[in-house]
């Protein structure tokens, strides 16, 4: 230990410190500035900056013996008795706060710029905070913010719906401050007194029966409280209830390189880490499986990876799922089509990428299990611990604090969250646990790597006839939610273009390699590539332009689909027409020099699941309200808000029914005692299905207090308004306060408690199969991406990316805006530069330099427009924004390329070799 | 699995001869400079010591100044300091380019020029974490007995990925290296010993104090870099030229081999004599996130582009 003097926000702190530790450990460990994030631990993704003399510096690799003697200053020590600093305010008010895990970091390294350059240029900003990833944003609000510092722009005018009070109009998210002071507590921000730390043994074998686990070394080690194994916790799970083929640990055998074997519960993170290199596994090595079509064929004398698979014996394969659907006549489809392609495509697997790595705290008291966890759905994490853990459900409590994103990464039950619940049940000490950024990777649950053969026709009157697809998506070691994967795979095709003859196989096959399962754009994100690229061969045979043979062909409002979706509102025409005109593609398709190029698509997505995974009559969302004396109006809701803004959309919501201001709203989310069951922020159901629910539950409130007010003055109910936080009739004779109103309502019975729902109505087809991709609504947009192809080397310049999308109505324009640039952004880097790259098995770029994301440098300008189709069953007329968005940019870009260039990109991510390998191609 | 150990000691010397009494004093320490690379490195179990000597309060390192016909970059001179330096500016536009492409700007704020030229060669099969390295079975570099890039047994390619070196060498730099027993003055490529494994020819004890750089001695430099986004990355293939007044071109290349690739030429010499020399000393293999083919086909790309600008002089 050495003994150093750091002056950290002013406040001097003599302190002893491990020599070698690093300042970000420092900061969070021994001097409670958990604002300081750490994402990487290897300088790479700009969570841990600090300012060290003035200077942005990554504390996650610098040795804090370097600032003996220095100054320090973190995100806590931005604002002033207070008082944020204009970097703060404005990264708040430009809505460039969404998880707010990055957000320290950026601010930081956007406050040091402004101090060395008060007048920075975009592009100065962007080489900034090139060292800084957001995954959320896509940078441009980040970017919009700084500017924002150096010169007050006139601000647009508001996107502001007359006819509403707050819905329609751009709000900061409710937690944005405290993101942007650095006190929001994320899972590993958190303390828990006396708690314990686990860290996992991983497997080295992709494919091995375990014959021995050899602990006794590791157990003798003092400060080790418990060793863990996979035959202590042999009930499987799986978020499918269908598919529920995983176990905490490794149980007789292991299925990839990464997966749990064994864990330690240890006084300390280091005596864990220490412990788990004691311990010794004896393998042998069973067949791999590493390429899915291995796993399609017959195993022969092999042993499958899931042997207990297809029980019957019929089939001697990998094959987790076949799904196929078959509407029309696809044979006779391709007879009717003059214009027909045929093509195969590949498509690599990709990481969500969240900068907050998975982290937990479980303790068991008198109340049973509590686990505080980095999760997207804590109802379905509830459901699996007590089915694991053999618990009574009134036993279990998940709590999500501040979520550092999830894209569907956190929306499975994970082995670590189980393992530290029976951790912390079996010790009675509270146990804890953050996952390396190698260990998210190998987690995994991220897009399938995809192959797909791909054949669409269409006849001379430009209408498209039919689709046929054969898809194999490589399913990795577990099931995770990849029955519903490969339906969307297929399924999701069926717009958002009318075509009557429609089929598709998908096979999911199991592979020794870290699971897939949902990521943003669920399932539909591969294939939209291949029909969209596919229309544009078309749109090229028949010398026609794209957008003219999209806009022929878009589903109509009100219709259904060859599959019987229901669409109701659409808002696809005006979405394409709107990116055409602001890109000028008509004075720019085909007619732009060699190398440069213009490529639009369109896409379609649900806004939640029809049908709930588990199948019960349970409402698919529920919403309290409290109110009491004070007239605040306690949301209590299980949503998990993870950076896109539910919590501040319920606000909203509940704000404009009950004519309320938002100091009279408090937002009690994601906490499974204390809140009722949201089934969780995943394909984009929340904003649909518990914005009505919290819409429901707030005209319940509105009822009791019009009746107590209106039976008080004997007026009817039709005379009262809720406006401005006052109740009052048409002629002003009423006139209350809002406190005042509650008065009126709680007397003789105290606080008001009302519940709302939603529950999606009856939808679909009976076939088997009918109830993939039903939803109660579904979102349209279009991209329009614009580049130029180095000849000389390939590499690609996205010079625009003009979206729209059709989210019905945006309740709050700031975070449809931030979802929309963000699921660009996504889009942009599968498209480019991302994928998840194996040798034998074993993941190459488990970490932020090698799994490559693009930076803000990388980013293009990205224009965003809001379509309103205004849909008759979303709050307020709002539907889907968070995910659809991503599908067409993907497309657009490799038919910009294909413009350019003349070549068509049948591979993604579309990098500078292969490119140039096209280019070099006669 | 190997990681590093709790803690190690962390010495911050003040002077040269502090840093050298360390060293030669206590078994197995390793000099450190930004930490940028190091850190990582042991975070992945890529780097032991019982040890860290930092070398970043000695003053003398981290100064720098004109100092009669050359120029002289203290070797803990961050390159944040290089890019904000006026006088490189002025005449070293190529020592500034290169500087602005390593890495990201928070990490230029840690990182040292020194470091950089002395940075550990790399390999997307060694730079794992230790459970991957495990898994893998181990390569020569980390103490195993076979390459994974190459199935090979007998040497490692693991590539060197200065950026900042190709610059220097390009201006014919040279460097001030200081041991217990001596101080000596080599030029910069001289550094390299073309191991995979060991790849500088100085041992562990030495330091790099400072680099020299003739004045007014060329015309017009040079520098390109390929990888995969604008910033962030490590090379795939770094190259710097420079023209100098007595019509030498001297081009450094990073990325292709264990070593920086060397080439003195002049105007005017035909491109297929110095693709062929290039070519004989390169030794590109699948060993980055680009392949070996694309990165052959740039390796010719870049340097038809770099002789086209120089030779239009």
């Amino acid at each position: 230990m050495r003994e150093i003097n750091l002056t950290v926000n002013g406040r001097l702190y003599r302190i002893l410190v491990k020599e070698d530790i690093t300042l970000a450990k420092v900061l969070r460990e021994q001097l409670d500035l958990t604002g300081t994030k750490i994402g990487c631990e290897q300088g790479t993704c700009g969570a841990c900056t600090v300012l060290l003399d003035d200077k942005p510096v990554l504390s996650c690799i610098l040795p804090v013996v370097k600032c003996h003697n220095k100054s320090i200053i973190t995100i806590e020590g931005l604002s002033d008795k207070n008082e944020l600093d204009q970097i703060q305010k404005k990264f708040i008010e430009k809505g460039a706060i969404q998880c707010g895990f990055c957000t320290p970091g950026m601010i930081l390294t956007s406050y040091a710029l402004l101090k060395a350059n008060p007048d920075p240029a975009k592009e100065e900003i962007k080489e900034a905070l090139s060292g800084n990833l957001c995954r959320c944003t896509g940078y441009k609000k980040i970017i919009e913010a700084v500017s924002a510092c150096s010169k007050e722009k006139e601000d647009q005018p508001e996107n502001h719906h007359g006819k509403y009070q707050v819905v329609g109009k751009p709000k900061p998210y409710l937690d944005a401050v405290k993101k942007a002071k650095g006190t929001a507590d994320y899972a590993d921000d958190i303390y828990t007194k006396n708690a314990l730390h686990c860290r996992f043994l991983r497997s080295t074998f992709a494919h091995a029966n375990i014959i021995s686990i050899d602990i006794s070394e590791a157990e003798k080690m003092e400060g080790v409280r418990l060793i863990v194994t996979g035959k202590q916790l042999e009930n499987k799970f799986g978020v499918l209830p269908i598919s529920e083929d995983e176990t905490a640990l490794a149980v007789e055998k292991t299925r990839y390189i990464g997966e749990i074997v064994a864990a330690v519960a240890a006084d300390t993170a280091e005596i864990a880490r220490q412990a788990v290199e004691k311990i010794k596994v004896h393998y042998q090595p069973l067949k791999e499986y590493f390429d899915p079509d291995e796993s399609l064929a017959d195993l022969g004398e092999n042993e499958k990876i899931h042997p207990d698979s297809h029980r019957d014996g019929k089939f001697n394969n990998n094959i987790h799922k076949k799904s196929e659907l078959r509407f029309g006549d696809q044979k006779q489809g391709f007879e009717d089509s003059y214009y027909k392609t045929d093509n195969d495509f590949t498509f690599q697997g990709i990481n969500h990428g969240f900068i907050e790595p998975h982290a937990a705290t479980a303790f068991w008291d008198e109340n049973g299990l509590t686990i505080i966890t980095a999760t997207q759905v804590p109802h379905y994490l509830h459901k699996t611990l007590a089915k694991v853990l053999e618990l009574p459900l009134n036993k279990v409590r998940v709590i999500k604090p501040t979520l550092g994103s999830g894209f569907g990464g956190k929306s499975d039950p994970f082995p670590h969250e189980i393992i530290i619940a029976f951790m912390a049940k079996q010790l009675g000490i509270p146990v804890r646990t953050v996952l390396s950024r190698e260990e998210v990777f190998l987690t995994n649950h991220g897009r399938h790597p995809t192959k797909m053969n791909f054949k669409l026709g269409m006849n001379r009157d430009l209408k498209l006839e039919v689709i046929d697809t054969d898809i194999v998506i490589d399913g990795g070691a577990y099931g995770s939610f990849g029955v519903v994967t490969s339906y969307y795979n297929g399924v999701l095709l069926q717009g958002p273009y009318k075509v009557n003859n429609f089929g598709f196989r998908t096979r999911r096959v199991y592979t020794n390699k870290p699971q897939c399962g949902a990521m943003r754009g669920h399932g539909a994100v591969n294939p939209r590539y291949a029909m969209e690229t596919s229309i544009d061969i078309l749109a090229r045979k028949a010398g026609q332009d794209p957008c003219e043979i999209r806009l022929t062909n878009f589903l109509e409002s009100n219709t259904l689909t060859v599959g019987e979706y229901r669409i109701t509102s659409n808002g696809s025409i005006d979405a394409l027409k709107v990116v055409m005109e602001q890109s000028g593609w008509k004075s720019k398709y085909g007619k732009l020099p060699y190398g440069h190029g213009i490529g639009v698509a369109s896409g379609f997505f649900i806004s939640g699941s029809a049908l709930p995974i588990h199948w019960n009559e349970y409402p698919q969302s529920v919403v309290h309200l409290k109110v009491d004396f004070d007239g605040r109006v306690v949301i209590s809701s299980g949503a998990s808000d993870m950076g896109q803004g539910s919590d501040t959309m319920l606000a909203i919501v509940v704000a404009e029914v009950l004519g309320l201001g938002f100091e009279n709203i408090f937002v009690l989310a994601a906490d499974t005692v204390l809140t009722p069951v949201d089934l969780g922020s995943y394909s984009s159901r929340v904003t649909f299905m518990a914005g009505n629910a919290a819409k429901h539950a707030a005209e319940n409130l509105k009822n009791l207090i019009v009746d107590s007010v209106t039976k008080k003055f004997d007026i009817s109910a039709d005379e009262l308004n809720f406006e401005n936080s006052r109740v009052f009739s048409n002629d002003r004779k009423v006139d209350l306060s809002w406190v005042e109103a509650i008065d009126m309502a709680t007397r003789n019975i105290g606080a008001l408690t009302v519940s709302g729902y939603y529950n999606s109505p009856k939808l679909g087809g009976t076939f088997k199969g009918a109830g993939a991709g039903l939803s109660p609504s579904y979102s349209f947009g279009s991209v329009i991406a614009e580049v130029k192809v180095n000849l000389q080397t390939g590499e690609v310049e996205i010079l625009d990316i003009w979206g729209s999308h059709d989210c019905g109505l945006a309740i709050n324009p700031l975070a449809v805006e931030g979802q929309l640039e963000g699921s660009w952004h996504m889009g942009l880097g599968q498209a480019i530069s991302e994928e998840m790259k194996y040798h034998k098995g074993l993941l190459l770029n488990s970490n932020f330099l090698d799994y490559k994301i693009p930076t803000s440098l990388d980013t293009p300008n990205i224009h965003a427009s809001i379509v309103e189709s205004g849909d008759p069953e979303g709050p307020f007329g709002a539907k889907e924004c968070g995910e659809g968005a991503l599908h067409p940019v993907i497309p657009a870009i490799g038919n910009a390329i294909f413009d350019a260039i003349g070549k068509r990109m049948m591979s993604l991510p579309i990098t500078p070799d292969k490119v140039l390998k096209a280019l070099l191609e006669t | 699995m190997t990681t590093p150990p709790d803690s190690v000691p962390y010495f911050t010397p003040e002077t040269i001869s502090e840093a050298l009494e360390l060293i030669n004093n206590k078994s197995n320490l390793s000099f450190i400079s930004g930490a940028t690379d190091i850190m990582v490195n042991r975070q992945q179990g890529n780097f032991e010591s019982d040890g860290l000597v930092d070398l970043t309060n000695i003053i003398e390192l981290t100064t720098s100044s004109p100092d009669g016909d050359e120029y002289k970059i203290g070797a803990a001179v961050k390159l944040s300091e290089i890019i904000a330096n006026p006088y490189i500016n002025e005449y070293f536009q190529v020592i500034i380019e290169a500087a602005k492409s390593v890495a990201t700007p928070l990490i230029r704020n840690q990182a040292t020029i020194g470091g950089n030229l002395l940075c550990e060669n790399r390999c997307i099969f060694y730079n794992q974490s230790a459970l991957w390295r495990e898994a893998a079975g181990y390569c020569l570099k980390c103490g195993g007995d076979i390459c994974i890039a190459t199935g090979g047994k007998k040497s490692c390619l693991s590539k060197f990925v200065s950026d900042m070196a190709p610059a220097l060498i390009s201006l014919n730099a040279k460097v001030v290296m200081v041991d217990k027993d001596s101080e000596s003055v080599i030029p910069l490529e001289d550094l390299y010993s073309g191991d995979g494994i060991k790849s500088k020819m100085i041992d562990r004890k030495s330091i790099l104090k400072f680099i020299l750089l003739p004045l007014n001695q060329h015309i017009k430099s040079t520098f390109k870099k390929l990888r995969q986004r604008k910033t962030l990355e490590f090379t795939s293939l770094t190259i710097a030229s420079t023209l100098h007044i007595n019509h030498r071109i001297k081009m450094a290349i990073s990325g292709i081999a264990p070593n920086p690739v060397v080439v003195n030429t002049k105007k005017g010499v035909p491109f297929d004599a110095i693709y062929e020399e290039i070519n004989r000393k390169a030794k590109i293999i699948n060993n980055d996130f680009f392949d070996r083919q694309y990165r052959k086909t740039m390796l010719t790309t870049y340097l038809v582009e770099s002789l086209t600008e120089l030779n239009s002089l």
